[in-house]
């Protein structure tokens, strides 16, 4: 371990606490009782949480994002795995290339992506459905997919697979049974940010969300347009309660180093 | 090319590689190398890295496909069969075992994917099992076992599937020293109880030396010699042969004959009687170090006349260099040592039988 | 021998279809004028327009300002994270990824309620008797700036720290048994040794924020103009189809452009180019 002083180490826990701001704000300010977002809250109570488990509203969005989340994932996972295997093969030509286009909806602006599938969608009917949303899900979850499997393929010893060969097994038995379980941790840190990315995003959704079909976030951010109550903090408390134990879990169980790279 | 006299077995070759040559990008790495293996026969394919042996071998498993030439095993032209459709088995050089299975379902597994299971595949695991030693190793993992032992699950693994053939690629070079003769000789065994044909892949002519029924010298992708152990190093074909088995002492000269005798003349005007079948013209003379008497006597007068120049005491032999009167130098083994010491500078003459030393063409090497 | 292009293949044609195709169908909705037919119209309008303008530049500003904000506060915490030993590492990667996960949405929000008037920021400032009154922060550039740069710091941490990790740590030990002291040794092996993933990091960095729509539009409002709340409230209020898509091959087009310009230096500077 390096020898740098408190300083540094001070300076760091700063930005990590700068970095947790916003997210331990919400966490405090969803156990107002009162009306209004008085920080620090005046008096503690629990009551927003219930007013957001007991809105028809808020439920519903809920349940169409973690149905759109799931299969997005899914999805996902499918091409991204199919993906990352054939690139990770000695013998691909434009490996780079290919894993560049795979990834770039990370870095190019997910504004742009929802708009154009907001046009594409309306040219073919079908904005506002469930199967816009995935799509569109999809599309920026598929790079968190491709990259994590891709490290673990990557790393994967290949002469298993020769093994299992001579050994009789045909390139399906030998990918479900030796392959698959050997990558098996990448393909559930894989799933889960998938999911996660799904489940939290707006520029994809705001985009293509209709009557029936509004997601959580949206649906978050309709309401925050008309009302301040702290309701949004109670919904905004869960969330980062899922995905901090979601995550924590996932470095206990299986490891983030597929990120770390 | 192998001799005629490896065609001397009636049976139908267990495998035969035909011709087949292999390029990577720009380079030719194997270049029409033809291969008969008999059934039972252990056979090495012995070389430097690089030499094409690997691949070879990958060839005939599977795990690559030639661009020119045909594999056969057991009559069947399996040449554009893919690995899991020829009845081979391989041990790699890592062995390969697959780490999230327990010792018993590494060994299942060639079972399983051809559909043996319940008491038929219980009752050949444990045979396999017994024959490796690797009883009550069963639940173990692949991490929890020693070197020696997951080399031993690779075998139980490939055997139990009662493959035409048996491959195996450097299997021990990732042992230790001691590990190696250990697992060497329980191979061999193993082989011979069985009687599976083997081909063996190695870089070390000690192993090949050892182990094998037949010896296939493989240099830049072709086959230099091809024979048993005994013949590829008392009639090694050249130079690169001879150096590679073992060690050899080469003098350059020409060759002279004169009726029914010839006379091997060395570049600094020793003249050597040689076998009457050597043909005229620039030559080698090669002859190993453990071939050569050495005498001490005064007055010895048989014999090319030379100075010791050093001298190594190795327990069991003694390893000397004697430089010879016209300056050729000599490396000389000697067993059964301690008459008498051996002292630097000592003036010795040294001397050979015609029949243990090889005269090649200058252009064999 | 499997085709590995078979396996390729779904990934890629999805890619095109929901992503390429769309984009390719924006560029074109982009040409379309006020009255029909084909023309630069919509381009003219957006970059000629002072008004108009003003979104592309303040979204530049803004950008370079959180990129190099990102630079300066990642390095701590970057380095931090590839010298840690792996339990602490755990931990550090949690409290940076989780915040990924949480969404823009609930970041945004939480911003909102910190830098209210009376928000958690103001409170502080008063308290430690930095300012008398509180401080405008919504609906400020400042304040859009404190919140991507939040948002953002993470995509800036990850990539500097895998180039970080990637230098010896003896190289270090053997600057300082030179003498070097710490300044130094961070300006002379750290910083040029890590330049590829700093690289890496700053490229993101500025495309997503040139791109970012929840944190300008939660804590901008109508006060600061950028492009990404541009767009959608011309796609979605005013649905003016040609002009949101203009604005947006603009936006696109200059994140690409950095995309290329990234990927052609990182090859030329030997090998792949850093990861993220």
């Amino acid at each position: 371990m390096n020898d740098r002083s408190i300083l540094f180490r001070a300076v760091t826990v700063a930005i990590y606490a700068f970095l947790l701001l916003p997210i331990a704000v919400v966490v405090v300010a969803s156990l107002n009782d009162g009306a209004t977002l008085a920080f620090p809250p005046k008096r503690v109570s629990l009551r927003w949480f219930g007013a957001f488990l007991t809105s028809r509203q808020f439920m519903e969005a809920t349940w169409v994002s973690l149905e759109v989340a799931l299969v997005t994932a899914i999805v996902a996972l499918v091409l991204g795995t199919a993906a990352a295997w054939a690139l990770a093969r000695r013998a691909m030509p434009f490996r780079f290339i290919a894993l560049q286009y795979l990834t770039s909806p990370l870095i190019l602006p997910g504004i742009v992506i929802g708009l154009a599938l907001l046009q594409f969608a309306a040219r073919l009917g079908a904005s506002g459905s469930l199967g816009a949303l995935v799509i569109g899900h999809t599309v920026v979850a598929l790079p968190y997919a491709v990259r994590a499997m891709h490290a673990a393929f990557t790393q994967y010893d290949a002469t298993l697979d020769e093994a299992a060969a001579t050994l009789g097994a045909r390139p399906l038995r030998t990918f479900f049974r030796v392959t698959l379980p050997l990558v098996k941790p990448s393909l559930i840190a894989g799933g889960v940010f998938a999911f996660a990315i799904s489940f939290s995003n707006i520029m994809i959704s705001a985009f293509l969300v209709g009557p029936g079909t509004t997601t959580l976030p949206v649906r978050m951010y309709n309401y925050m347009e008309f009302s301040n109550d702290p309701t949004i903090a109670a919904i905004a408390t869960l969330v980062v309660i899922a995905m901090f134990s979601g995550i924590w879990a996932l470095h206990k169980t299986v490891g983030l180093g597929g990120f770390f790279r | 090319m192998e001799s005629r006299a490896d065609r001397s077995i009636t049976t139908s070759a267990e495998v035969e590689l035909d011709d087949i040559a292999k390029r990577f990008g720009a380079t030719e790495v194997l270049h029409g190398v033809s291969l008969r293996v008999e059934p039972g026969q252990f056979i090495c394919l012995l070389g430097p890295s690089g030499c094409g042996k690997t691949t070879l071998l990958r060839i005939l498993a599977g795990l690559a496909e030639p661009d020119r030439g045909r594999v056969l095993i057991r009559g069947r032209d399996v040449t554009r069969t893919p690995a899991y459709a020829r009845r081979i088995g391989l041990v790699f050089q890592n062995y390969a075992l697959f780490p999230h299975m327990t010792v018993r379902d590494n060994v299942a597994f060639g079972l399983d994917a051809r559909g043996i299971r319940g008491a038929t595949a219980a009752e050949r695991i444990e045979k396999a099992l017994t024959l490796l030693q690797l009883v009550g190793l069963e639940r173990r993992y692949p991490r929890q076992l020693s070197g020696g032992q997951q080399q031993r699950v690779a075998l139980a693994r490939a055997l139990v599937l009662e493959p035409d053939v048996l491959l195996l690629d450097e299997p021990l070079s990732n042992l230790d020293a001691r590990l190696r003769q250990e697992v060497r000789d329980q191979i061999r065994a193993v082989q011979r109880a069985l009687g599976i044909t083997t081909v063996f892949v190695t870089h070390d002519q000690e192993e090949a030396l050892t182990l094998a029924d037949r010896i296939v010298v493989l240099r830049a992708g072709a086959i230099v010699q091809s024979g048993a152990p005994l013949e590829v190093y008392r009639a090694p074909r050249d130079l690169f042969v001879a150096n590679f088995l073992g060690d050899a002492n080469v003098l350059r000269g020409r060759v002279r004959r004169a009726g029914s005798s010839a006379v091997f003349v060395t570049e600094h005007g020793l003249e050597l009687p040689v076998d009457a079948a050597a043909s005229d013209g620039a030559a080698v003379l090669i002859v190993r170090p453990e071939a050569i008497v050495l005498d001490r006597d005064r007055g010895a007068v048989r014999g090319l006349a030379g100075s010791v120049e050093s001298v190594t005491y190795r327990g069991p032999t003694i390893d000397l260099r004697v430089t010879l009167e016209g300056g050729e130098r000599l490396r000389v083994l000697e067993t059964l040592p301690g008459r008498e010491d051996t002292r630097v500078a000592q003036r010795v003459r040294v001397r050979w039988s015609e029949r243990d030393a090889v005269v090649l063409p200058a252009e064999a090497s | 021998m499997i085709r590995a292009w078979l396996l390729l293949l779904p990934a890629v044609v999805f890619l095109g279809i929901f992503f390429g195709v769309p984009i390719a169908l924006v560029a074109v909705t982009s040409f379309i004028a006020k009255g029909g037919g084909l023309a630069l119209d919509q381009y003219r309008r957006f970059m000629l327009d002072g008004f108009y303008r003003s979104f592309l530049t303040e979204s530049i500003l803004v950008s370079v300002v959180t990129t190099a904000a990102c630079v300066v506060l990642s390095f701590p915490v970057a380095y931090q994270l590839a010298r840690a030993r792996s339990g602490v590492r755990g931990v550090f990667l949690t409290l940076l990824i989780a915040p990924l996960m949480v969404g823009d949405v609930v970041r945004g929000y939480g911003w909102l309620v910190a830098l209210g008037d009376f928000g958690v920021v103001n409170q502080a400032l008063m308290w430690l008797g930095v300012v008398e009154k509180p401080v405008r922060l919504i609906f400020t550039p400042t304040g859009v700036v404190l919140g991507l740069v939040e948002v953002l710091l993470p995509f800036m941490v990850l990539p500097l720290a895998a180039a970080i990790g990637g230098i010896p740590a003896e190289l270090e030990e053997a600057a300082r048994s030179l003498g070097a002291r710490h300044a130094r040794v961070f300006r002379k092996v750290v910083l040029p040794l890590s330049l590829p993933g700093l690289a890496a990091g700053v490229v993101i960095v500025f495309a997503l924020s040139m791109g970012s729509f929840a944190i300008p539009l939660f804590l901008g409002g109508v006060k600061v103009n950028m492009v990404g709340p541009l767009i959608f409230q011309q796609a979605t209020l005013t649905v003016d189809g040609p002009f949101a898509a203009a604005v947006s091959c603009v936006l696109f087009a200059t994140s690409l452009l950095l995309l290329i310009a990234y990927a052609w230096v990182g090859t030329a500077l030997r090998g792949e180019p850093g990861g993220r």
